[in-house]
This record gives structure tokens, C-alpha cells and sequence, in this order.
């Protein structure tokens, strides 16, 4: 997807974090990070755990505060309203167990002042239509499997009909089968809808698989080391993404990139490390 | 090969036994209670026995008790009143408790600050034997059913308060993340949220302090009565009268049974979710 004017839909301008600890250190983990998302781009924040991917996208959605910096959202700063049209999907699909399926995708549609109760249920039912769960909108969550859960989480967020989907390792807890059957399911339907994701991971291949642009992130502080721009013909579920030689190539090039960073402090066997001698 | 098989035939029958028990809820029900009440009918069969070779002021014996149960509820000296006083005492206690155990149990959920400053006493008063404090509330408030209610309360509120706090801290740290990010209002987090959320909690606290509550009347009643059944308990114990000592002890077992009953059924109708989802794991 190569755009044609560089006016971004969402942009995140060097934006810092501390968190302190129970003993007032501060400790930085982001650390001047920018990025820019533009209409009907899939960008994929990738990273180890705890290199502070999780607490960027936090940020992006308003649910925790920075120190420094800037979120913008149509070149506005984000605020209620911004907030408004952008939507969530959690790690765990978090559904709340006292709430039907339907009343738990409603439950992101019920800050909508303008939407009459009826229009919220017609938008909920299409949600669980668009995921192949409207048979489930009466079920009640622990009903439900793993998969299904998390595609109700994923319908929650469309229920919303954002401008931005925020998607925290969506399918980070499911194994394995059923997380290549929901990178298919839910990229293609991403695709189909041409959405804008900033999805957060830290599987290269999932990463690969599903994005226009990877975001690589560094550790301690939490930075931005390099952009990627993953230049595969879509639509990817009609052919093997894996086995494509452009994909195989930038899998290599981020391993290595990774690698080069290991290879600082891994020394061969038997090696010294440069002035151990002394 | 001779284990395998064994192993298929164990599990075969297996299946018929719960093919069968499915069939019939009835018969499910007497399967899971039958060894229960087996043992219970054996071990009234041995009171009984033992009873009948003692003097009744040891352990008296089912029959006795039993008719002597039968002689207070129906008889020349009914113990009605004694009931009545000793139930109302019990569920004023109650009700209070748990409107005292849930606004604290919210408050130093949700309020890190409150939490803070609270939580030396919550710990002191929760591990403090509270019999303590009924001389004290006599001397306050007299020998009457004051100072007994109010001693109720003292025991009863902590397993609410207690239980309603830890709920409200699992449930913000759960879901409010997801209320924030739709948007919802403060108001409505607690609303859609928190509450129903913290309500198997409750139900938790409710169902142990309700169990409480019968301990509480008892032991006030035998220190700071002269009615009610705890006082019955300490009058027919000082005068060796050990089968009526029991028939009371029988009905405040009862008052048990039932509060602890109804608040299971409360969970059952309130807090399905809680129930279904121990279950499914």
C-alpha cells in the first residue's frame, strides 16, 4: 500500500515514559519514539517482551499517561473525542463473564451516546457476523473457546467502527493452530475492510505475514531501531506469505538484525571477550 | 496387556455410570448425597447405642434430644420467643454487616490511599478474638439486644468487607483498562463494571459471615442475655440439662443450615458465571 500524500491518519511524535518502581527510581522505557500510521496501513510494532510495545499502544488508546511528547490523531492531539475513534483488542480477549457475547461486543458502543439501543444491537450482531460468530451472540463467555473469545474481543473492536484498531499480541495466548487459522481469518477480513492496525507483537512471522510496515524495537529503553517496509502483493491468504522469497528475505534481514545486537555481548566458545584479558 | 484391558473395562463402566446418573437428576443427586446420609444414620444409630448405656447428662441419646426438640417447639414450654429474639438479633446483625462490609469493602478496593492507611487495622481487628469486646459493649450498652447486635456486626463484617475488597481490586485490575478504552464514565465503570463484577465476592463474604452471625447470637446470648437461645444453651448447661442443651444446639444448626443455603442459592441465581466458570476449569 504506498501512499500517495504523507499526511498521516496517526502520529506518535517523541514520545518518552517513566515508570517508577515502589522505591521512587525512575526508570525510562520509552524513549523518544516516533512513528506514523497512515489511512488503510497494517504497521506492526515489533519487539521483545518488556521492551515497552504494550505501553506505546497504551499510551496511543489514552489509557495511561507520558511524560513527554506528542499522540496525534488526524494532526489533532488526542483527546476524548480522538479516543473515541480508535478501538482495543486486549491479549486476552478480557469479556466480561456476567455479559452475553453480544452484550459484552455492546459494551464498546454503550459511550456512543447517539446510538439508540436498537442501532448499538444491529451494529453488535454485524460485528459477530463479520468474526462467523452471530450463532454465539447468546452464549455466555466461558462457553466459549480460546479462539472464539478472542474473536469476540476482535468484534468488539469492530462493533466500534474505528478509525484506528489497536491490537495488543491479539492472538499472543492461543496455540498454535488456531492462532495461524485467526492471523488468516482476521488479516484477511483487516484487508477486506482496508483498516488501520497498529498491532503490537513479538512474532516475526505474524509480524510479516499481516503488516504493510514493521516497527522494530529495542529494549531498555524502549526505541525504535529500525523500520521495515514489508513490500509483499496482497491479498496474502490467496498464496503461501511464508514460502514468498520477499518474505523469506526480510525474515532474514530482521533475524539478523537481532542477531548483530546478540552478537554484541555472545561471544563465540572459548572466544575472550575483548578486554577480558586484563 | 491384562492392565489395559482392565483399564477399558473400568472406563466403560464409567461411562454407563454416568450415562445413568445423567438420565435421571433425581438419581444423581441421591448417588452424590446417599454416602453422606449413610454416615449420618450410622453415627445416630451409635449415639444412640452408647447413649443408652450412659447417664443422659453425658451425650444423651437421638431419641431423647428428639423429643425433648419436640416438647420446645410443640409442647407446654415452647421456646418460640427465644427464637424470635435470638433471629431477629441474627438477621439485623446481618443486614448490617453487610451494608458496612461492602461500603468499606468498595472504598478500600477501589482507594489505594484508603487502603493504606486502613490496613493495619483491618489486619488487627480481623486476627483480634472479638469475644473480647462483649464485656465491653455490656458496660456501654447495657444487657440487652443492643450490645448483642452490635457484637453480630463485629463478626460478621470482615469476611464481606474483606471479600468485597479483594474482589474490587481482581475486578479493577481486570477490566478497567477495558471500561477506560470505551470510553466508559466513572460512573459507569463502577456501574457496569465493578459491581457486578464484585458481586460473586459478596456472595462469598455473605455466605461465611451468615455462618458467623449464628456464632455471634450464641455466644452473645450466653454472655450478655437473659433470653434467646444462646441464653437457653448457657442455662441448660449449667443445670446438666444435657438433652435440651442439645435440642437447642440442633436448632441453631438449623439457623445455619439455612442462611448458608440461601446464599448458596443466591450464587446459584445472582452469580451463575462465578459457579459455571469454576466449573468449566
Amino acid at each position: 500500500m504506498t501512499q500517495t500524500n504523507d499526511r498521516s491518519l496517526l502520529e506518535v511524535r517523541g514520545v518518552s515514559k517513566y515508570f517508577s518502581d515502589a522505591r521512587h527510581n525512575r526508570r525510562l522505557v520509552l524513549d523518544d519514539v516516533s512513528l506514523k500510521v497512515h489511512k488503510g496501513e497494517f504497521v506492526s510494532i515489533l519487539g521483545k517482551s518488556g521492551c515497552g510495545k504494550t505501553t506505546l499502544l497504551r499510551i496511543i488508546d489514552g489509557l495511561i499517561e507520558w511524560d513527554d511528547g506528542d499522540v496525534l490523531l488526524e494532526d489533532q492531539p488526542v483527546g476524548k473525542a480522538q479516543r473515541q475513534r480508535m478501538a482495543f483488542v486486549f491479549q486476552d480477549s478480557n469479556l466480561l463473564p456476567w455479559r452475553s457475547v453480544k452484550r459484552n461486543v455492546e459494551l464498546n458502543l454503550e459511550s456512543l451516546k447517539e446510538l439508540s439501543p436498537q442501532e448499538r444491537s444491529d451494529r453488535a450482531m454485524e460485528a459477530l457476523r463479520m468474526v462467523g460468530l452471530e450463532d454465539a451472540a447468546d452464549h455466555a463467555p466461558y462457553q466459549l473457546s480460546g479462539g472464539m473469545q478472542q474473536r469476540v474481543g476482535v468484534a468488539r473492536a469492530l462493533a466500534r467502527q474505528p478509525a484506528v484498531f489497536l491490537m495488543d499480541e491479539p492472538f499472543g495466548h492461543l496455540d498454535n493452530f488456531t492462532r495461524e487459522r485467526l492471523q488468516q481469518e482476521i488479516g484477511a477480513l483487516i484487508e477486506r475492510l482496508n483498516a488501520t492496525v497498529v498491532f503490537v507483537t513479538h512474532d516475526i512471522d505474524e509480524a510479516i505475514l499481516l503488516s504493510d510496515k514493521i516497527v522494530l524495537m529495542e529494549s531498555d529503553p524502549g526505541r525504535v531501531s529500525k523500520v521495515f517496509e514489508v513490500d509483499l502483493p496482497r491479498p496474502r491468504w490467496r498464496y503461501n506469505v511464508r514460502a514468498h522469497p520477499e518474505a523469506m528475505r526480510l525474515r532474514e534481514e530482521i533475524v539478523t538484525d537481532l542477531h548483530l545486537k546478540i552478537a554484541d555481548w555472545v561471544q563465540p566458545e572459548g572466544a575472550m571477550v575483548n578486554g577480558s584479558e586484563s | 496387556m491384562a492392565v489395559s484391558l482392565e483399564e477399558g473395562f473400568s472406563d466403560s463402566t464409567e461411562l454407563l455410570t454416568k450415562e445413568r446418573a445423567s438420565s435421571g437428576s433425581r438419581l444423581r443427586i441421591s448417588r452424590k448425597y446417599s454416602g453422606t446420609l449413610y454416615l449420618f444414620v450410622s453415627l445416630l444409630v451409635l449415639w444412640q447405642i452408647i447413649g443408652s448405656f450412659l447417664d443422659p447428662i453425658y451425650i444423651s441419646s437421638p431419641t431423647l434430644v428428639a423429643s425433648n426438640l419436640w416438647e420446645m417447639l410443640f409442647g407446654k414450654t415452647q421456646i418460640w420467643h427465644d427464637i424470635a429474639v435470638s433471629a431477629s438479633e441474627m438477621y439485623i446483625g446481618l443486614a448490617i454487616a453487610l451494608v458496612i462490609g461492602s461500603v468499606f469493602g468498595l472504598a478500600i478496593g477501589r482507594s489505594r490511599v484508603i487502603r493504606g492507611f486502613t490496613a493495619p487495622y483491618v489486619v488487627f481487628l480481623n486476627a483480634t478474638p472479638l469475644v473480647i469486646t462483649l464485656p465491653l459493649l455490656a458496660i456501654w450498652l447495657g444487657v440487652d439486644e443492643k450490645a448483642r447486635i452490635v457484637f453480630i456486626v463485629l463478626l460478621a463484617t470482615w469476611p464481606i468487607l474483606l471479600n468485597v475488597a479483594a474482589g474490587c481490586r481482581n475486578v479493577s485490575g481486570r477490566f478497567t483498562e477495558l471500561g477506560n478504552s470505551a470510553g466508559l464514565s466513572r460512573i459507569d465503570v463502577i456501574r457496569k463494571i465493578i459491581i457486578p463484577g464484585v458481586l460473586p465476592y459478596f456472595l462469598t463474604g455473605a455466605r461465611i459471615s451468615a455462618g458467623l452471625v449464628v456464632i455471634g447470637m450464641v455466644v452473645s446470648e450466653m454472655e450478655v442475655s437473659l433470653v434467646g437461645l444462646g441464653y437457653l444453651l448457657a442455662s441448660y448447661a449449667s443445670g446438666f440439662q444435657t438433652s435440651k442443651l442439645l435440642a437447642v444446639f440442633v436448632i441453631s444448626t438449623i439457623f445455619g443450615l439455612i442462611n448458608v443455603g440461601i446464599l448458596s442459592l443466591a450464587t446459584r441465581l445472582w452469580a451463575p458465571w462465578a459457579v459455571l466458570e469454576r466449573k468449566e476449569r
